[in-house]
C-alpha cells in the first residue's frame, strides 16, 4: 500500500466516524428513559438508527483492519481524531453553529498534532519483530 | 456516586477499552493465523465500549463526554506501547498531546 493508499484508508475512516458520532448521538437521543439494563437492550434493539450503526462500523472495521495492514496503531489512530474537526466543521455548516476562537484553537491545535504524527513512518515497527 | 461522577469513571473506563480493542485488532493483523479470533475478540471489546459509552451519553452532558473521549489517544498510544511494543517517538507523543488539547477545547465548547 502506497502512503496515497494508506492516507485514502483513513480519510474512509474519518468520514465514517464522523458519521457514526451523529447517528449515534441521534440514536441515544430517542432512546427513552430506561431503568434497567433490560430496558436499555430492548430499546436499542427497536431503534433502527442503531442497526445503521452496526452496519457503519461493520464498514469502519473492514477498511480499519486495512489501515492497521501498512501503519502503526499509535500512528493510525491519532489521525483519525481529524474527525473532530469534520464534526465541528459539519455541525457550522449544517447547524449553523459560530465558529468562536477557543474553537479555531482546538481545530488549530489538532491539525498541528495530526501534522506531528504524520511526520513520521507510518511503521517504526515493533522493537522485536516476531508477536508476543 | 453522584451520576455525573459515575459517567466521569465510566467514560475513563470506555477510554481503555476502547484502546483494549484497537490492540486486539491490531494483534489481528500481526498473527495472521488468528485473525478471526482477534477480529472478534476485537469487536466484542468494542461492543462493550459502545454500550458503556452509551449509558455515559444518557448520564453526561456532551460538552462533557466529548472532549473527554480524546483520552483515548491517549491510551491507545500508551497500550501499543505497552502491549504491543511499537516504538512510539517523541514526534508522535507530541502530535498526540497536541491532539488531545485540541479535541478537550474543540469539545468543551459543544
Amino acid at each position: 500500500m502506497s502512503r496515497a493508499r494508506l492516507a485514502a484508508g483513513l480519510g474512509i475512516t474519518i468520514v465514517l466516524d464522523t458519521v457514526a458520532q451523529l447517528v449515534w448521538k441521534a440514536a441515544a437521543l430517542r432512546l427513552p428513559a430506561m431503568t434497567g439494563t433490560v430496558d436499555a437492550i430492548q430499546a436499542v434493539w427497536q431503534q433502527p438508527l442503531f442497526l445503521a450503526l452496526a452496519i457503519i462500523f461493520l464498514l469502519q472495521l473492514w477498511v480499519w483492519l486495512k489501515v492497521l495492514e501498512h501503519a502503526d496503531l499509535s500512528f493510525a489512530q491519532p489521525i483519525t481524531a481529524l474527525s473532530y474537526v469534520t464534526v465541528c466543521g459539519l455541525s457550522v455548516v449544517w447547524f449553523a453553529e459560530t465558529l468562536d476562537i477557543r474553537k479555531l484553537a482546538g481545530i488549530g491545535l489538532v491539525l498541528l498534532g495530526v501534522w506531528f504524527v504524520s511526520r513520521g513512518p507510518a511503521r517504526n515497527g515493533a522493537a522485536s519483530a516476531s508477536a508476543p | 456516586m453522584t451520576p455525573v461522577a459515575v459517567g466521569l469513571v465510566l467514560l475513563v473506563a470506555c477510554a481503555w477499552i476502547e484502546g483494549a480493542s484497537q490492540v486486539c485488532f491490531k494483534q489481528a493483523i500481526r498473527v495472521p493465523r488468528r485473525h478471526v479470533f482477534w477480529v472478534g475478540m476485537g469487536s466484542a471489546v468494542h461492543l462493550v465500549e459502545a454500550v458503556l459509552y452509551t449509558a455515559v451519553l444518557a448520564q453526561l452532558d456532551l460538552s462533557i463526554a466529548y472532549p473527554l473521549s480524546a483520552l483515548t489517544f491517549i491510551t491507545t498510544t500508551c497500550l501499543s506501547l505497552w502491549l504491543l511494543r511499537e516504538t512510539v517517538t517523541p514526534t508522535r507523543w507530541i502530535g498526540v498531546l497536541l491532539i488531545l488539547a485540541g479535541a478537550v477545547l474543540l469539545g468543551s465548547s459543544a
